[in-house]
């Protein structure tokens, strides 16, 4: 008897333990500034798990380089090397992926004497790590190697689709594999410039279309002449910013306010591509104040391009990060305005570091840094999954994303998809319907009914034909009877 | 006869205008089972918001309310009745109104009769043959719009045109009812808001 005694206590202990460990753990995943919550099917908000939860702030002076001044722009190079383009203090800083100082570029030599940037405030970084600055108040592009020398400038262009006096102000910059170089410019309307391998100008990409509501038109159309020149002017919007993809399509965003599509996706010839596959077009917030402080639909101030064709897009009005995957699903939202970390003042930049999300602030100066919560890891492995075409897998991850969250009704559709593939055709039109996707319901809906018939066709027929011949013999019957009736 | 009553209407639907005339002059019609074809109507159109097909159906289910349907079959119905009776007293109609209540009930029935096995159809068809479910639907209204012409002209005796006219005027007439209806509520509401108000003065003085 007496043996049991100690082993008694030491689980007791151990229990102990255990509970005080769970119990921290427990509460580190709590905390989060704001609000976990996505968008119905119907459009209606409902609260979410968080997916995204800051994890730690990195100013210019933690990382070892002197505080930031107006960064503008954040680019996370291939090999996990972090480009700032800290455009006060006209210098691009480099820290590796913990986030320690690496080197800083301010000054290169240009032909013999030393150049430097001024406010620059786009950066981009090709796979062999050349270096391509938006050098905004130069009026230039700079492109360096690696090594920090100077390989090309590209100036202010001369082209006669430009108008007399045109000013270059380049902003943001992007580089594809084929080294052609697109630029979004300051007060540019016809779309993103787009400069060849030699940095000769060759055009513009992506115009946006002129957007106009009838009642300016009709006001402009009986309109005098004196009148209309004072009336303003209906003008394409630029855009705000731009990401590539593995493929070479540019992702871009823009600044119109009442657009439909404020997300495009333009292939090589310009034309947007966008798959709005989802519950909605990929625009941001659904629901918010028509007036008022904070108020109207989201203005997406920059776009990052993940892997597996998930990309975020960062909301500068209200400080939001809004994740979607390739198909136009919104998966998930986080992010707010505000003084603590892991909220924003003027968030300017967005990218990824692997699966975490980095998030530079123009008026805090510092970046903030994003790891996935459990059920963000899930959802982000979910749709990388489905990705690849491994959908047993992905469906194995969105049942437990919706033991998390059963309003998850991405993860439905997700769960379908693999059924529907593993020839259970009853069970997937049950999760579709779950998911409210009326597409995949309606195909699979189809299969299920083939099944259905194929199983019945032999009982349905043999029963209609039993019924016919029940129903003649009835008739024949009444019909003798009648005769014998009479005779 | 009970049972002749009961097939009259579906011979309304087939033969429309020796049916609405027969309803007139023979007696044919009866009220009890015009209010029970208006009824099934609204039954019909409760049925196909609650079990129309998955791929038809947008309906929230947690939004689900048959008293909207209600509003949307009942109230209609009788503006209708009494927007047109109030409107052809005065424009030479020979129909009553007890005459217009069925004429216009009959002439639903066509809705009621397509609607419900219109709704189960629309549980075994997918998105492509969608078609025909609309095509069904869109025949169902189309049908009911051609009996309520044919019965309203009958019913008052009246030419092509004036019958025309007399719909568009009836249509006019059942939003100034609505109007009319809404500022009464509205009055009403604030009378009684201003005599609460007195009261409540009164009561809080000692």
């Amino acid at each position: 008897m007496k043996g049991y005694f100690p082993k008694v206590r030491l689980s007791a202990a151990l229990l102990l333990i255990l509970s005080m460990v769970t119990s921290t753990g427990a509460v580190s995943y709590a905390q989060a500034p704001y609000v976990g919550y996505n968008y119905s099917s119907k459009g209606e908000t409902i609260p979410a798990p968080v997916a995204y939860k800051p994890d730690r702030v990195i100013s210019g002076t933690a990382a070892g380089t002197g505080s930031f001044n107006q960064p503008k722009d954040i680019f996370v190079s291939q090999d996990r090397q972090i480009y700032i383009a800290d455009t006060g203090n006209s210098r691009i800083v480099v820290l590796n992926e913990r986030f320690e100082y690496i080197r800083e570029v301010s000054e290169f030599d240009h032909s013999g004497r030393t150049d430097t940037f001024q406010a620059p405030s786009g950066i981009y970084v090709t796979e062999n790590k050349d270096m391509y600055v938006a050098d905004t108040e130069n009026h230039r592009v700079v492109h360096l190697d690696d090594a920090g020398k100077l390989v090309q400038i590209i100036e202010s262009p001369e082209s006669e689709i430009l108008i007399d006096n045109f000013v270059f102000l380049p902003l943001k910059v992007a580089v594809d594999k084929a080294k052609r170089v697109y630029v979004v410019a300051q007060g540019t309307f016809d779309g993103i410039m787009e400069f060849d391998g030699d940095g000769k100008f060759t055009g513009f990409t992506g115009t946006n279309r002129v957007r106009f509501n009838m009642a300016d038109y009709f006001w402009k159309m009986i309109a005098t002449q004196a009148q209309r020149d004072r009336m303003r002017l209906f003008i394409p919007t630029e855009y705000t910013n731009l990401d590539l993809d593995e493929n070479g399509f540019i992702y871009t965003t823009n600044s119109d306010a009442n657009t439909a599509v404020p997300i495009k996706r333009l292939n090589p010839t310009g034309i947007d591509v966008l798959r709005r596959e989802g519950y909605w077009v990929p625009s941001g917030d659904l629901k918010f104040l028509p007036v008022g402080e904070h108020s109207g639909p989201s203005l997406f101030t920059d776009i990052a391009v993940g892997n597996s064709g998930m990309y975020s897009a960062l909301d500068v009005k209200r400080g939001k990060i809004f994740t979607y995957d390739w198909d136009g699903n919104l998966l998930y939202i986080f992010g707010k305005m505000g003084e603590q970390v892991g909220t924003f003042q003027t968030p300017s930049a967005i990218d990824y570091l692997g699966d975490s999300i980095l998030v530079l602030d123009r008026a805090l100066n510092h970046i903030t840094v994003f790891h996935e919560t459990p059920i963000g890891r899930l959802i982000n492995q979910a749709v990388k999954g489905h990705f690849k075409g491994d959908d047993e897998l992905s469906a194995e991850l969105w049942n437990r994303v919706v033991e998390y969250d059963a309003n998850y009704e991405i993860a439905y559709i997700g769960i379908s998809k693999a059924l529907l593939r593993k020839g259970l055709n009853k069970e997937a039109t049950e999760y579709a319907k779950l998911g409210m996707d009326k597409g995949n319901y309606s195909k699979v809906f189809k299969r299920h009914r083939k099944d259905v018939l194929r199983e019945h066709l032999g009982s349905i027929l043999s029963l209609s034909i039993a019924v016919i011949a029940g129903i003649i013999i009835q008739r024949t019957i009444k019909r003798k009877r009648r005769k014998t009736y009479h005779a | 006869m009970r049972k002749e009553l009961l097939l009259f209407p579906f011979h309304v639907m087939v033969r429309p205008f020796s049916g609405f005339w027969d309803l007139k002059y023979d007696d044919m019609g009866n009220l009890r089972i015009a209010g029970a074809i208006v009824f099934l109507v609204f039954m019909s159109v409760v049925i196909q918001h609650q079990y129309g097909g998955y791929i038809f159906n947008n309906l929230n289910a947690d939004e689900f309310n048959s008293l909207v349907q209600m509003r949307n079959v009942l109230l209609p119905y009788f503006l209708w009745c009494i927007a047109n009776w109030s409107l052809t007293t005065l424009m030479d109609g020979e129909g009553n109104f007890s005459e217009i209540c069925m004429v216009t009930a009959y002439a639903l029935l066509p809705i009621a009769v397509i609607l419900i096995p219109n709704t189960i159809l629309s549980n075994v068809i997918t998105q492509e043959e969608s078609v025909f479910y609309y095509f069904f639907n869109g025949v169902a209204a189309v049908w009911f719009l051609f009996l309520l012409f044919v019965g309203t002209m009958t019913v008052h005796q009246y030419t092509v045109t004036k019958t025309l006219v007399t719909i568009f005027l009836t249509l006019v007439g059942m939003a100034f009812l609505l109007f009319l209806g809404l500022l009464f509520f509205s009055l009403i509401q604030q009378m009684y808001s201003f005599v609460f108000t007195i009261y409540q003065e009164i009561q809080f003085r000692n």
